[in-house]
């Protein structure tokens, strides 16, 4: 038996087209979430920024507006679940749907295990792993309902395994691989129940991801020593691959954990 | 005998895994603190343990509590010294689907399992790094590393558990500390068969074609704290019938 497509009706040679579709994205005031919004703004969604940082969700919105799409800025926390529902009710009230959800919002502090805080533990668990949690519970009554969305949480390759910096005792970020290690088996336990309604959930584990926040850290050169391709990724080539999950071209992935490394984690 | 001699402390040890574990510990010569919730639960253990000849204690400890972690590392010095051997094996495993999940059952789901790993580890390492040895093993589960449904609260947090390990253990490594999990798949508990009318099902998804026992378990992280393991660091062992291979 063969049945195969037509070339020209696969989505990424036809080109993709998630025209008019809403996108919430979270922590998109900067980075990878900024990088993602742009880039789903420019494949023709409107944009429905979650963001703690007023002042630079704003900017973000106001610059996706002046390149002639369309978006809103939502000051929240994701750690707040009633601003997570409010965030969902935002990109009704203003644009009737909710198609996707990036969950990008997430901290990276150092801090070793025997110093870290309990006040520091919690507030990283709380951004990144039950924030992603609050957003997705907000946004699946509505994407059951229609059966349909696609969801995609960046983890990252820490979740997987800690970097092992050379003559050091680690990163000091045991707070968050485990919280991002939780966000990618949270990604397929939540793409096995949503399978049914026809809502995809995927993950994208980045390594060595060339922001401001992550270039300011003093370890990105050292890190860089381990990244086969040798260098680090541009936020919009996160935000490309988060288009890639988010089209038709991957209607047949979920639950999977996308390592966009360089080759730096091979798993 | 082993472990003649080494201190070790388990959480959740008044029933099941943590039951199986600390009974294997102290056969094998190890002075056991055997914390759990339940006071009553533990004492029971420590009992059975002074039975055949070993040494116990029972200490009531709550993992997801700050001070119930200090209060652990510091029974097991007064009671027998040196602690040389933490199993974080607390854990709780409520069944919800995503969309139902109470804010308050995520977070005692996410306190049990994963904090207090991070509680109790901590509370240790500060320990067992003025000494410059030690061994810590955590239990996760062959849930964190498939997909289930009914229990990502669970599932997710056993995940970060296994990352949490690793991490550790990088941390550890310079301080002589190592730090490994043991991965139980489905393992015939009393809670389990009270709980689960899906084991029946589970069997015929089990190359090796019956449920785990407790002491399958234990017997994986008596290899793991024994000297004879004093290369593996940041492993992750699976003790799952061949249900989940990677």
């Amino acid at each position: 038996m063969s049945a195969s497509m037509r070339l020209s009706d696969l989505p990424l040679l036809k080109g993709i087209d998630l025209q008019d579709k809403v996108a919430i994205v979270t922590g998109a005031g900067s980075g990878i979430g900024k990088a993602t919004a742009h880039v789903l703004a420019q494949a023709g969604c409107h944009i429905v920024i979650g963001e703690i940082v007023p002042e630079s969700g704003e900017a973000t919105a106001r610059e996706i507006e002046e390149n002639g799409r369309s978006a809103i800025a939502i000051a929240m926390d994701v750690a707040i679940r009633s601003d997570a529902q409010h965030l969902a009710e935002a990109a009704i009230e203003q644009f009737g749907a909710i198609d996707i959800l990036a969950n990008v919002a997430g901290l990276y502090p150092s801090v070793l295990v025997a110093e870290m805080s309990e006040e520091e533990w919690d507030r990283v668990y709380d951004v990144n792993i039950k924030g992603v949690f609050n957003c997705c519970q907000a946004v699946i009554p509505i994407m059951t309902a229609k059966r349909s969305g696609k969801i995609v949480n960046i983890a990252s390759v820490d979740g997987m395994q800690p970097g092992i910096m050379p003559g050091r005792s680690g990163y000091g970020n045991s707070h968050y691989c485990s919280s991002k290690g939780a966000v990618i088996t949270f990604t397929k336990c939540l793409a096995a129940e949503m399978a049914p309604y026809g809502v995809n959930v995927n993950a994208v584990s980045p390594g060595w991801v060339a922001t401001e926040r992550a270039l300011s850290g003093g370890r990105f050169e050292e890190g860089l020593k381990h990244v086969p391709l040798g260098r680090g990724a541009q936020p919009e080539e996160v935000g490309q691959i988060v288009l890639f999950l988010v089209s038709g071209a991957a209607s047949f992935m979920t639950g999977e954990n996308l390592v966009f490394s360089g080759g730096c984690v091979m798993d | 005998m082993r472990l003649r001699d080494k201190v070790a402390a388990v959480t959740g040890a008044g029933q099941g895994i943590g039951q199986a574990i600390a009974l294997t510990l102290a056969r094998e010569g190890a002075p056991v603190v055997v914390s759990d919730l339940d006071l009553r639960l533990a004492e029971q253990t420590a009992r059975r343990i002074e039975a055949t000849g070993g040494q116990a204690v029972a200490l009531k400890v709550d993992v997801t509590s700050h001070q119930d972690a200090q209060v652990l590392i510091e029974k097991v010095a007064e009671s027998f010294g040196k602690l040389d051997i933490l199993v974080n094996n607390a854990g709780i495993y409520p069944s919800s689907p995503i969309a139902k999940i109470r804010e308050e059952e995520w977070d005692l789901v996410m306190a049990v399992n994963l904090k207090g790993v991070f509680l109790c580890s901590q509370a240790a390492v500060r320990q067992m790094m003025t000494y410059g040895q030690g061994v810590i093993v955590n239990i996760t589960s062959v849930d964190a590393k498939m997909r289930t449904t009914g229990n990502a609260h669970y599932a997710a947090a056993k995940a970060g558990v296994i990352s949490f390990t690793r991490t550790l253990a990088c941390e550890m490594a310079p301080h002589g500390i190592r730090v490994n999990a043991v991965s139980p798949g489905w393992i015939g508990t009393e809670t389990l068969l009270e709980n689960s009318d899906r084991w029946q099902q589970a069997i015929e998804e089990i190359p090796v074609g019956r449920l785990g026992k407790p002491e399958d378990v234990a017997e994986a992280v008596l290899y793991l704290v024994s000297d004879v393991a004093s290369y593996i660091t940041g492993e992750v062992l699976d003790v799952n019938g061949g249900m989940v291979m990677d």
